[in-house]
């Protein structure tokens, strides 16, 4: 069964809502701003006003929720996007990105920087650099069998991930257990605290190129999601689409944890959501999936920073919201898969 | 005729009175400021302005270059009410160095920073900085324009051109009373990452995330400084007894995260901290809150009242923190002189039990506890579980029954009841003659690198010499409380303590 | 337009040959069904002929173009290819999978337009299912998905359209209105080419036929040519007669029929 919302409603829809979830997200938080204030100190930012603000409550609004708001925009679309094209590429619901090793690869590349060095800036890099090679090395293993099919890809993604997993034990296993060690845990705990705009910034450039050639191509996956056979009898040239895709989303998803850590569920359940709501055809899809994906994690991001003092990862919040959904979504058959 | 002569004399005598006094016009104060070049244009701005409002005063402004302006006010002896330069750190590095003419007294001893300037083309933001030289004449004068360069006047002006005010303005050294209402006494401290940080004088507000270091601010009387503690800190049941005010304070996190809007909140002075992770400290930084780091990790015995010290300057209660650290080393002392004399046939044979009995504990201030009071540690020389938190190690129950130790110590009773109802152990020496030990817990565990250490040391140091080491520990035990804490422990608390059923809380790392 | 396959040879690995030194022709108006037990090459066969095998040796030109040297998109403008499976994994609508067929058309980037639906609307409507217009491809029967890839194809609009086994899983009925449809398109212009492994399909509804057997190309030419009973019988293995019937109108119709121990066994089918 699939609701489908009509195209008006739709396009209001995943226009507004993630727009108003950021202008809330940015009220919202445990350091006490009145309402008008926050409006005001926004405003201000962009008309010329004369009022002054407590340096404090800016230094609240710009430097700590913004940088982290647009994060988790930024880290939940790109997660749905390309879950969402990967299930396309896949023919199979039950994949996300996290498939082809990115996040392994990124966990390690993480781990090993902090090992090696603690910089913060290096780690986000390594953690972004390694991301993009786990998936080299598994379509490059992928192409050494005779007959490579996208089987083999998943099967040199399952490989390359558990590698860079078993190599990220090991570098928990060497570390000092006093100062690296529980950094590298935090980090693979996945969270958006400590976020500067200085992140954010690094962020756009991979997000906005993979996000872009995705959405460009996106009615093309509808051709590939009914079989390579058939898409090549189409006319479309499918070792490119898929070297397309993959390519884009792992830019995507290593951005994304490099600067959020490890945080699951989201590529995964965002598009069987955004299925429900507007139907396979990516065309549409792909879209819903980014304001869902974006809503979905800044309202999450909201709990874990304001539900308590001590921060809840990112990761295993979106796991306790997520699971049990996708466990309702599968009894009530409200899937939009056979 | 006679007359005349006079009355011509008289006349220009008058004259030449009249026009050196239009001339000198001993009615205007005459207020010299130096400043380097960048600075002239905001500057004039501000001798127009401070003119119009003093009419009395004249402003003689003059611009050089940085090494002109040294030069003139140190080696060429003109005289300065005030100096304005873009990079502040020409005052500590040069001015202060500089001195009177003809005596040795410093020349500067106070400077303010109060705005970054963009110095076009480079990008870079110079810190502006101020002060009054010693040898002022006109010491009010100048300590007014300096509260005109600093308030609303000042900071419109230089804002007008391109500079942004640091608010409140920082102050470091010999500040003129009179301005202390507008410039907020600063202070530089290095703390042990070795980075420079900059502090107010009068701290009032601490966050502590290290929960070591919330025992020791309580321990010199400074919890009255606290606003924020550790998570472990909140949970600790003796602690609590002790100071019941902690209850009230929210839980700001841990050295490995912290909630920052609440941290922001809160608005400490300082926030006291572990150096790493390196990218908390610097977000910290970035939000502009000063961080001072502590090396708490790998603390021994011995660096523990350095540790203390440092807490009592950052705080601002130096004496107490005086009087505990040279209790601490006093104490230590005494131990070590009997204890370095014993031979090893003297030096019992230990082991460190936690869990099930068979993991020891190998953080540094353990072993160094374990060293100083005089014992084998059998499990010494054993590396530790990688990757698994506080460095802990496994040992084999044959190896432990080859070691075949006279005393186990364990931090909480679990572990002895473990041991003592497990009959694999039974064969060892220490079960058999009934002597494990469980370590004493009060706001933290005794063995722990925090202030109560100092008695974990005496009460295992007299446990395994008990004729060497006299002293009454109960009584030590209650005056180390009343003194530092200044909690008067009642007896059966003190027995809970020695029982070590006050839970045990050892850091845990996330 | 025209198809012509010149000593077409082709082995999976080694020297397995599933048919060697295949030569035909077809263009536009011919119906040409590809006849032979299951697992004789059928499939094989025509996955070469729309380019998604390499051949080992001989060629395929289309229009003249060996077929090698053309990319996947020009082959797609002018072939049409149904595939035998179909298991689709989401649920698309019946006009978003025949939309699909516009992709040889579109640019990398593009999006279908007004024209694009309107062609594909066009489409449904010429086979007879609009009304399924907005129904989930996964949800109609046999029948109606097999019109749907018909449809798909019509929107494509290539010349050539290959079919493999268009009829297996579909009930008589449905079965005929496909073959019907087929004879139909020959007779419009279009050159199709089917395969099956019932002989009497073949038999009635092709002109030309290659006969495919256990061991590679028997026969290959008009139907009276190939379908002998000889031809037939050493394809399939068995004993194979060729019957001519009269219904009651007087028209002749053809049966083939294996025998087996002299009495005959009769095929469930058409």
């Amino acid at each position: 069964m699939v609701i489908k919302i009509p195209k008006l409603h739709s396009m209001i829809f995943l226009v507004a809502m993630p727009l108003l979830i950021f202008l809330t997200s940015l009220c919202i938080g445990r350091y006490p701003i009145p309402l008008q204030t926050v409006i005001a100190i926004l405003v201000s930012k962009i008309l010329p006003t004369h009022s002054e603000f407590p340096k404090i409550m800016e230094t609240v609004i710009f430097q700590v929720r913004l940088p982290r708001v647009v994060a988790g925009a930024l880290v939940g679309a790109s997660l749905a996007l390309s879950g969402a094209s990967f299930q396309g590429l896949f023919r199979n619901p039950l994949v996300s990105a996290q498939i082809l090793g990115v996040t392994s690869g990124a966990g390690f590349g993480a781990a090993i920087a902090i090992l090696l060095s603690g910089e913060p800036v290096l780690t986000q890099v390594s953690a972004f650099a390694f991301g993009i090679i786990a998936v080299g090395l598994a379509y490059l293993i992928s192409r050494t069998y005779r007959s490579p099919s996208t089987l083999t890809l998943v099967l040199a993604g399952i490989i390359i991930g558990a590698l860079f997993s078993a190599l990220t034990s090991l570098v928990k296993y060497v570390a000092d257990p006093y100062e690296r060690l529980p950094s590298i845990a935090f980090w693979l705990m996945g969270s958006l605290s400590m976020i500067s705009i200085g992140d954010v910034f690094w962020m756009l450039p991979p997000i906005i190129l993979g996000a872009t050639v995705l959405m460009l191509i996106r009615w093309r996956i509808n051709i590939l999601s009914m079989g390579e056979e058939e898409a090549q009898a189409l006319g479309v040239n499918v070792e490119r689409l898929k070297l397309t895709i993959v390519a884009c989303s792992t830019l995507m998803t290593a951005a994304a944890v490099s600067v959020s850590g490890i945080v699951g569920w989201v590529g995964l359940v965002i598009p069987h959501i955004g299925r429900m709501l507007v139907g396979p055809d990516h065309k549409v899809l792909l879209p819903a999936s980014i304001a869902i994906g974006s809503s979905y994690l800044m309202i999450v991001d909201d709990i874990a920073r304001t539900l308590t003092v001590s921060e809840i990862p990112l990761g295993i919040l979106t796991a306790i919201v997520g699971a049990p959904f996708f466990a309702y979504l599968m009894r009530k058959r409200m899937v939009g898969w056979r | 005729m006679k007359h005349k002569t006079i009355a011509v004399v008289m006349a220009i005598i008058c004259i030449a009175v009249v026009s050196s006094i239009i001339y000198t016009r001993p009615w205007v104060t005459k207020i010299t400021i130096y400043s380097t070049e960048g600075l002239e244009s905001p500057l004039m701005e501000l001798k127009k302005k401070f003119e119009s409002q003093n009419p009395f005063v004249e402003v003689r402004l003059i611009a050089c270059s940085a090494q002109e302006l040294i030069a003139k006010l140190t080696a060429e002896g003109e005289v300065a009410d005030v100096v304005v330069v873009e990079d502040y750190s020409l005052i500590p590095n040069m001015l202060y160095k500089a001195r009177l003419p003809g005596t040795t007294e410093a020349y500067v001893d106070w400077y303010a920073k109060f705005a970054y300037f963009n110095e076009t083309g480079i990008g870079n933001q110079a810190i502006c900085g101020l002060t009054i030289p010693r040898n002022t004449q006109h010491l009010s004068l100048a300590i007014e324009f300096v509260k005109f360069v600093v308030g609303e006047d000042g900071r419109s002006t230089f804002s007008a051109f391109g500079s942004s005010p640091i608010v409140p303005v920082q102050g470091f050294g010999g500040i003129p009373d009179e301005l202390k209402a507008l410039i907020k006494e600063m202070r530089v401290l290095v703390d042990q990452a070795g980075r420079e940080v900059i502090l107010p004088k009068q701290v009032n507000k601490v966050v502590t995330l290290i929960p070591m270091s919330t025992v020791i601010v309580c321990s010199i009387d400074g919890k009255e400084k606290l606003v924020g503690i550790d998570e472990t800190s909140s949970s600790s049941e003796f602690f609590l007894k002790v100071n019941p005010e902690l209850k009230e304070l929210p839980v700001v996190g841990t050295p490995w995260k912290i909630n920052e809007e609440e941290l922001l909140r809160l608005n400490p002075d300082v926030v006291i901290t572990l150096p790493e992770p390196a990218k908390l400290v610097k977000r910290m930084e970035e939000l502009g809150i000063p961080v001072f780091c502590l090396n708490m990790q790998r603390v021994e015995c011995k660096q523990l009242p350095e540790i203390i010290r440092l807490v009592g300057t950052v705080i601002g209660k130096e004496e107490q923190s005086l009087a505990l650290a040279t209790y601490y080393e006093e104490k230590l002392e005494m131990i070590l002189n009997v204890t370095s004399e014993l031979p090893k046939g003297e030096k019992p044979k230990v082991f460190l039990a936690i869990g099930e009995g068979l993991t020891t504990h190998l953080a540094p201030l353990t072993l160094s506890i374990m060293r100083i009071a005089g014992m084998q540690n059998v499990a010494e020389n054993i590396s530790w579980i990688p990757g698994a938190g506080p460095p802990v190690a496994e040992v084999s129950m044959e190896a432990l029954l080859k070691w075949d130790p006279s005393i186990i110590l364990s931090f909480d009773r679990y572990t002895k009841s473990a041991i003592e109802s497990d009959p694999r152990f039974a064969g060892i020496d220490a079960v058999r003659n009934g002597r494990i030990y469980v370590i004493p817990s009060g706001c933290r565990s005794w063995f722990l690198p925090e202030p109560e250490s100092i008695l974990g040391l005496m009460w295992v140091a007299q446990k395994l010499h008990p004729d060497k080491f006299t002293f009454d520990l109960e009584k030590e035990a209650k005056e180390f409380y009343s003194r530092f804490f200044g909690y008067e422990i009642s007896d059966e608390e003190l027995s809970k303590v020695f029982g070590g059923e006050y839970k045990a809380v050892i850091l845990e790392v996330h | 337009m025209r198809l012509d396959v010149k000593d077409a040879t082709f082995a999976y690995k080694g020297n397995e040959y599933v048919f060697e030194g295949l030569t035909f022709s077809v263009r536009e108006g011919d119906l040409l069904s590809i006849l032979g037990p299951n697992g004789c090459g059928k499939t094989t066969l025509v996955k070469c002929l729309c380019g998604m095998l390499d051949l080992k040796e001989g060629e395929i030109l289309l229009n003249g173009k060996d077929i090698r040297s053309l990319k996947t998109i020009d082959i797609a403008k002018n072939i049409g290819y149904i595939a035998q499976e179909h298991d689709p994994t989401f649920p698309y609508t019946v006009l978003e999978v025949v939309l699909m067929g516009r992709a040889p058309h579109l640019g990398w980037f593009s999006l279908p337009s007004e024209k694009d639906i309107k062609i594909a609307e066009e489409a449904l409507e010429l086979v007879g299912i609009s009304h399924l217009k907005n129904r989930p491809y996964t949800e109609i029967s046999g029948g109606e998905r097999q019109l749907t890839l018909i449809a798909r194809f019509l929107a494509q609009q290539p010349k050539i359209l290959l079919m493999d086994e268009p009829t297996s899983h579909l009930d008589l009925k449905n079965r005929i209105f496909i073959l019907e449809t087929a004879r139909k398109f020959a007779d419009d212009g279009f050159c199709v080419i089917m395969t099956t492994h019932l002989p009497n399909q073949a038999l009635n509804y092709s002109n030309r036929i290659i006969l495919m057997g256990k061991e590679k190309a028997i026969a290959v030419g008009s139907v009276e040519e190939v379908m002998t009973e000889e031809n037939l019988s050493k394809a399939y293995g068995v004993d194979i007669r060729i019957l001519s019937v009269n219904d009651q109108d007087g028209n002749e119709m053809r049966l083939c029929i294996p025998v087996k121990c002299g009495k005959g066994v009769v095929w469930d089918d058409a």
